[in-house]
């Protein structure tokens, strides 16, 4: 794959057109599926403005507004941070080994998420909302943060970062967060238990509207904020010096870019819990693609990574209906193995 | 002769060992200067005084300070990083990028500080690619290419930077040879010397004695943080000052066409 890329950048209206078909398929098929039988063309209905739609029974267009729906957006939207999230992070560790889960950040992410939920679970009650918007996000987003920054510390040097280090790190982290996380299991009651539950495999099927309105901003703000800078991480890949000869304050580049995939595991862990290797598998997809370019691989990345945790999250649900699997169970069986494909691959230049 | 660089009073030190003793250096304009010397002694780190990528700081284990740095007559401090990108490049010694650019699009980062469109920018790329001779690899991936020709792709997309620079250019060349064929060496140099003869500053960090003989204008010899020597080629090429820096007993004859010291 390093010879070419399928698509060439002048193909890229080919690109945009296909992504929203793709997006479109899925969505149409994710509300389909499940155990109470929907039909496509009642699910491509409910997508329509109010005023084409075909009537659909009560308890259909109950079951579209209240789960199906609510569900296929979270999955979208998570999945697409998740994607552009680990895209900045493996250029930001110029590795592309580097994803959330992998180096902990996730995890500590996860760890954050369950001390607010053992702190104020007892609000939930009287103020559940900022509960799910407020603490549970920010203490993620803490949690996201510092680990990102101790693993970056420990494995970068100005040579470039060191994925053994990298690696080790993340492996250290995570067994801390995960000792914090059976720490706080004894602290929390039955409800908070159950939400502690939901954090270690990642599920979508909390989702809800608010959770889905603060996913899609972050979305937005975060796809916006890192377009911008796309040149420049682009350059920070030839190595800190060398984007810095180029006239790039690396320095505050780094903090902000640290900082902004830290909000976005922070939020879709607090929503869906760890899902892993989303943040992985994506970035190379969209590499063979259409190549490294940040200007356009931020949303090819965006895209995939949508489309890969919507199309996860619907085996998720068929595979063992009518119960329901963790979707985190599905990218992982996904991802592990993509994972040692691509450390076999590097396995001559680890170091 | 304008001055682009000077620096004064510069002490560099790591730990117990002093890089660079209280040195004085500045450069010229139209000037192609070279930078020699033994191992470790400091001519790496003279370069990344002026770039400021050294931290200005005093510790323990670390220490760089100066009276003052300026570049083009302006204290380098006040340049803006993004203004300063556009008149001082620097070619590394090497780069470990791994991702799979097209040499085309590595050229292109070059293009990053400077305000021009996309048009524009292509044709500059195109120009350099063209210039470099590597116009045949434009769709190659980067990481299939040779150590040598990694280096000239570097070079042109420095060359990019530097294009719009006007008259205020200098770029920095860190053992840019070291990994090129005999051709590219004296190509690479070829293109140095061009480019100081058009009024950029150009310092070049070099090991081969006879290479920087025969193109630069101005040698400089450091040695232990100190300069031990500075001026021409035929100055500073000489069996005392060579045989001293070097601990080798050496042999000192002209270039039997160009006149231009050699080192035996």
């Amino acid at each position: 794959m390093l010879t070419s890329t399928f698509f060439q950048a002048n193909n890229t209206k080919i690109l945009i057109f296909s992504g929203i078909v793709l997006l479109y398929i899925a969505i149409v098929a994710s509300i389909a599926l499940g155990p109470m039988d929907i039909t496509l063309a009642q699910s491509m209905s409910a997508l329509l403005p109010s005023q084409y739609r075909i009537d659909l029974p009560a308890h259909i267009e109950l079951v579209i507004q209240q789960i199906r729906l609510p569900r296929t957006l979270l999955a979208l939207s998570v999945g697409a941070i998740l994607a552009i999230c680990g895209t900045v992070m493996q250029g930001l560790f110029r590795n592309s080994l580097a994803d959330p889960g992998i180096i902990g950040v996730s995890a500590g992410a996860s760890l954050g998420a369950a001390i607010a939920i053992v702190m104020f679970g007892s609000l939930a009650e009287l103020y559940p909302t900022l509960l799910l918007l407020g603490a549970v996000p920010l203490f993620s987003f803490m949690g996201g943060a510092i680990t990102t920054i101790i693993v970056y510390h420990l494995g970068t040097s100005s040579n470039g970062t060191s994925v053994t280090m990298m690696l080790l790190a993340g492996v250290a982290i995570s067994a801390l967060a995960g000792a914090g996380l059976g720490l706080m299991n004894y602290y929390a009651d039955d409800q908070a238990l159950r939400d502690l539950s939901l954090w270690t495999m990642g599920s979508l099927a909390g989702a809800n509207w608010l959770g889905i309105a603060l996913s899609f901003v972050t979305l937005i703000v975060l796809f916006i904020v890192f377009y911008k800078d796309a040149n420049k991480m682009d350059a920070l890949l030839l190595g800190e010096s060398e984007a810095k000869h180029l006239g790039i304050r690396v320095q505050r580049l780094k903090k902000k870019l640290i900082l902004l995939t830290a909000v976005g595991v922070g939020v879709t862990v607090s929503l869906s819990g760890m899902i892993g290797f989303i943040g992985l598998i994506v970035p190379h997809l969209g590499r063979m693609l259409i190549g490294p370019r940040h200007k356009l691989l931020l949303p090819v990345s965006m895209v995939i990574g949508a489309l890969l945790l919507l199309v996860s999250d619907m085996i998720a649900r068929t595979v063992v209906a009518p119960l329901d699997m963790p979707v985190g169970i599905v990218t992982a069986l996904i991802g592990a193995p993509f994972f040692m494909y691509l450390l076999v691959k590097q396995k001559g230049t680890l170091a | 002769m304008k001055n682009v660089i000077s620096m004064h009073n510069v002490t560099l030190r790591f730990g117990n060992k002093t890089v660079l003793d209280k040195v004085n250096l500045s450069f010229n304009a139209g000037q192609l200067t070279a930078i020699l010397g033994p191992n470790g002694t400091g001519k790496s780190s003279c370069l990344k005084v002026i770039t400021q990528e050294l931290p200005l700081k005093k510790s323990k284990d670390y220490e760089l300070s100066y009276d003052n740095l300026t570049l083009f007559g302006e204290s380098a401090s006040h340049w803006q990083p993004n203004e300063l990108a556009k008149s001082l490049g620097v070619l590394p010694q090497s780069s470990n990028l791994t991702f799979n650019f097209s040499v085309q699009e590595v050229i292109e980062l070059g293009a990053i500080p400077l305000a021009v469109s996309t048009l524009q920018r292509d044709e500059i790329v195109n120009a350099m690619m063209k210039k470099v001779g590597v116009s045949h690899l434009a769709d190659v991936r980067y990481p299939l290419l040779s150590g040598g020709e990694k280096q000239r792709v570097h070079l042109a997309r420095v060359l990019t930077q530097l294009s719009v620079g006007g008259d205020k250019k200098i770029l920095l060349l860190d053992e840019p040879t070291a990994a090129l064929d005999i051709e590219y060496q004296h190509k690479v140099l070829i293109l140095a010397k061009q480019l100081a003869q058009s009024g950029a500053a150009v310092i070049i960090v070099i090991h081969d004695l006879n290479l920087a003989s025969q193109y630069a204008d101005r040698l400089v010899i450091l040695n232990k943080g100190h300069i031990v020597a500075d001026g021409s080629p035929a100055e500073v090429i000489t069996k005392q000052n060579i045989s001293k820096v070097y601990q080798h007993n050496i042999t000192i004859m002209a270039h039997p066409e160009k006149g231009y010291p050699l080192v035996l």
